[in-house]
């Protein structure tokens, strides 16, 4: 059984007076100690997909439909106080901002020691501080973090408080909203080193959210592509990589311009994200696609697995 | 005269930011302490030339560009133009000087007035520099800039709002806007950080080829070393305020001399899963530049560093023609 199944998801946002399909009938699943790296343009849906996932999103706006087990139940059905033992001790998640998700008038080791509190109600203060310190030194931080205010550790520090926040309860799942995305590239470099040998050592199973196809090329093992609110491809990294099969995917893997090798164009992709409000006649990337067909336009396309076990929505995609 | 071959060139620039801090002796007092944001830095560049500037945050490279344009004072040093000093350019005719050199932001959602059309935001810059002698002919001008760049229908466009228009769309109306006066000397801070890859492309094309005909020399501020590679011919890796390593942009990033650019280079992420990659670990993040010793900067962190390191700022190496490196141990 894999640890996260996601069957037919969909988020619709109720703006005045009409609805925004963020997130269009999504499947897939993440076994254990899986990496999934979610990758899309802004405004494609990534980050919604995981607020729904953890159900953070305001059910007043909001209409999240289809099913999230995890562990086998059903998170979107589940009662508030079962949710609310759920998460951190089983999913955990760190947001892009660390800094505008800590208090900026407390110090790290109290919020921290608040946080541990909640799913440790007999702790005692020097067992929150003793697991406060070991986590520090998880993430590679000094102790003095433990007595400092939040604005006097710079943005690499702060993401490393934010990741050892999100590990306090050892959870099973992580996710990370563009997480190093703010980073230069040496820390997000170091970071995400970290971050994949306590994967191992702790046995989580990861979903990173990111633009950057080249963070997921390095740290992940699967690969999903979003684009408008739909999940255009699915499966491996070292086999979408290789060889694209969905015309976006080409797309925004030929935009990335190469340290090596030849100096060559750049090619984009022409146009921009469609009307979100509308839903469309055919398959949804069609009036972007380089390579469109009549069918295109008038047809959804189906989501197919090929032989190598990666899904695909898109008429022409493996023939 | 040598320097008038250069479109600009900066001499020794410096900038010093005074710090306010609590004097750690008296708890009522405070101590002044300098941030050396720039410090010592040269530049010499060539009309048409594109020069990428590439380095972590917080190292200066936005203080240098807006030096560059003078939105900023250098504490020290010097900045000219075409073999002028910018100092007597802005005494005798602000207006010229800023129709010389001209400058591209990061953000194109906050470049713009929000209360502005397009159309505005194009024929006020114009108007402001006494281009065109009615709106008329402004208007013009304006619209064959936007066609020219492919934002077709041009009338679409110049009856808008900025909040109208997506990031990509904005970016370029930007670098449109500063190209209209011809400068000869464009900075372009972080121009692409914003956008999304797949709207990059279009716009380091767009950037490059208006650079190109109008024969205007750039110096494209960047965090992106892949970015970076395809638009500029050289490259000055910066590193706390001053340059640590500079040349053609193929011998900087394939033959990589300075041990900072070595680790910058081996960090960034590439999508290329056959490549070997071997990663150079340093520790730490790079410090804020107040009152670093007597040695180089980056000795702290660096991996090959030695006791000369600490003690003395290394000189330029010439290794190649055009490519030096600021290290002891550059061969």
């Amino acid at each position: 059984m894999p640890l996260l199944s996601i069957q037919n998801l969909q988020v619709k946002y109720r703006v005045k007076n009409k609805e925004i399909h963020a997130v269009n009938n999504i499947s897939f699943d993440v076994e254990q100690q899986d990496s999934v790296g979610i990758v899309g343009e802004s405004g494609s849906g990534k980050s919604t997909l995981a607020m729904a996932l953890l159900r953070l999103l305001p059910e007043r706006i909001a209409e999240v439909s289809g099913e999230v087990l995890f562990a086998g139940e059903n998170l979107l059905t589940l009662d508030d106080e079962r949710l609310k033992a759920r998460r951190w001790t089983e999913m955990a998640v760190v947001f892009q901002k660390s800094m505008s998700a800590l208090s900026p008038v407390h110090k790290i080791g109290y919020q921290m020691a608040d946080i541990y509190k909640v799913h440790a109600k007999t702790a005692t203060k020097e067992q929150a501080k003793a697991r406060i310190l070991e986590l520090l030194e998880m993430v590679n931080l000094p102790a003095r973090v433990y007595t400092m205010y939040p604005h006097e550790l710079s943005g690499g520090m702060m993401q490393r408080v934010s990741i050892a926040l999100s590990l306090m309860h050892n959870p099973k799942l992580l996710i990370l909203d563009e997480a190093t995305t703010a980073l230069d590239v040496v820390t997000q470099g170091q970071i995400l080193k970290e971050i994949m040998q306590l994967e191992e050592r702790l046995n989580i199973a990861r979903i990173m959210i990111t633009h950057d196809m080249s963070v997921v090329a390095t740290t992940c093992k699967k690969v999903a592509v979003m684009y408008a609110g739909n999940l255009l491809e699915f499966g491996l990294v070292k086999d979408i990589i290789a060889a694209p099969e969905h015309p976006y995917t080409k797309g925004l893997l030929q935009s990335i311009p190469a340290l090596k090798g030849e100096r060559g164009e750049l090619i984009g992709i022409a146009g921009s994200l469609p009307d979100l409000s509308k839903s469309p006649s055919g398959c949804i990337f069609a009036d972007r696609c380089p390579s469109r067909k009549p069918t295109c336009e008038t047809e959804t396309p189906i989501r197919r697995t090929l032989a190598d076990g990666r899904m695909v929505a898109c008429h022409i995609a493996g023939s | 005269m040598k320097t008038q071959e250069y479109v600009l060139s900066a001499t020794d620039v410096v900038k010093w930011y005074s710090q306010r801090v609590k004097s750690e002796r008296f708890r009522f007092r405070s101590a002044s302490k300098t941030v050396k944001a720039v410090d010592g830095v040269s530049l010499q560049i060539k009309a048409g030339e594109i020069m990428g500037i590439i380095g972590e945050s917080g190292c200066g490279k936005s203080t240098l560009g807006k030096m560059l344009v003078r939105l900023e004072n250098p504490t020290s040093g010097d900045i000219s133009v075409h073999g002028v000093s910018s100092d007597q350019m802005l005494k005798e005719d602000q207006l010229q000087f800023r129709r010389t050199v001209q400058i591209v932001f990061q953000n194109p959602f906050d470049t713009f007035d929000p209360r502005t059309t397009i159309e505005r935001i194009l024929t006020d810059t114009l108007k402001l520099h006494k281009i065109g002698e009615t709106h008329e002919e402004r208007y013009e001008i304006a619209a064959k800039a936007l066609e020219d760049v492919g934002l077709q229908p041009a009338d679409d466009y110049l009856y808008r709002y900025p909040f109208e228009l997506s990031g990509g769309q904005l970016q370029r109306i930007s670098i449109l806007r500063a190209m209209l006066l011809k400068p000869s000397f464009l900075v372009a801070d972080e121009p692409v950080s914003m956008l999304d890859v797949s709207v990059r492309a279009e716009i380091i094309k767009m950037l490059k080829d208006l650079v190109k005909n109008h024969n205007t020399a750039l110096v494209f501020i960047s965090h992106d070393i892949s970015t970076t590679r395809y638009i500029s011919d050289n490259v000055s890796v910066m590193y706390l305020g001053r340059i640590i390593e500079s040349g053609a942009t193929d011998d900087v990033l394939h033959h990589p001399q300075h041990p900072y650019t070595k680790v910058l280079l081996s960090n960034t992420a590439s999508i290329d899963l056959t490549e070997k990659r071997e990663v150079i670990t340093i520790d730490g993040e790079p410090p804020t530049p107040i009152d670093h010793g007597p040695g180089c900067y980056f000795a702290p962190r660096c991996y090959m560093a030695q006791d000369i390191c600490l003690k003395e700022y290394p000189k330029r190496v010439e290794v190649k023609d055009n490519h030096w490196a600021a290290c002891h141990f550059t061969q």
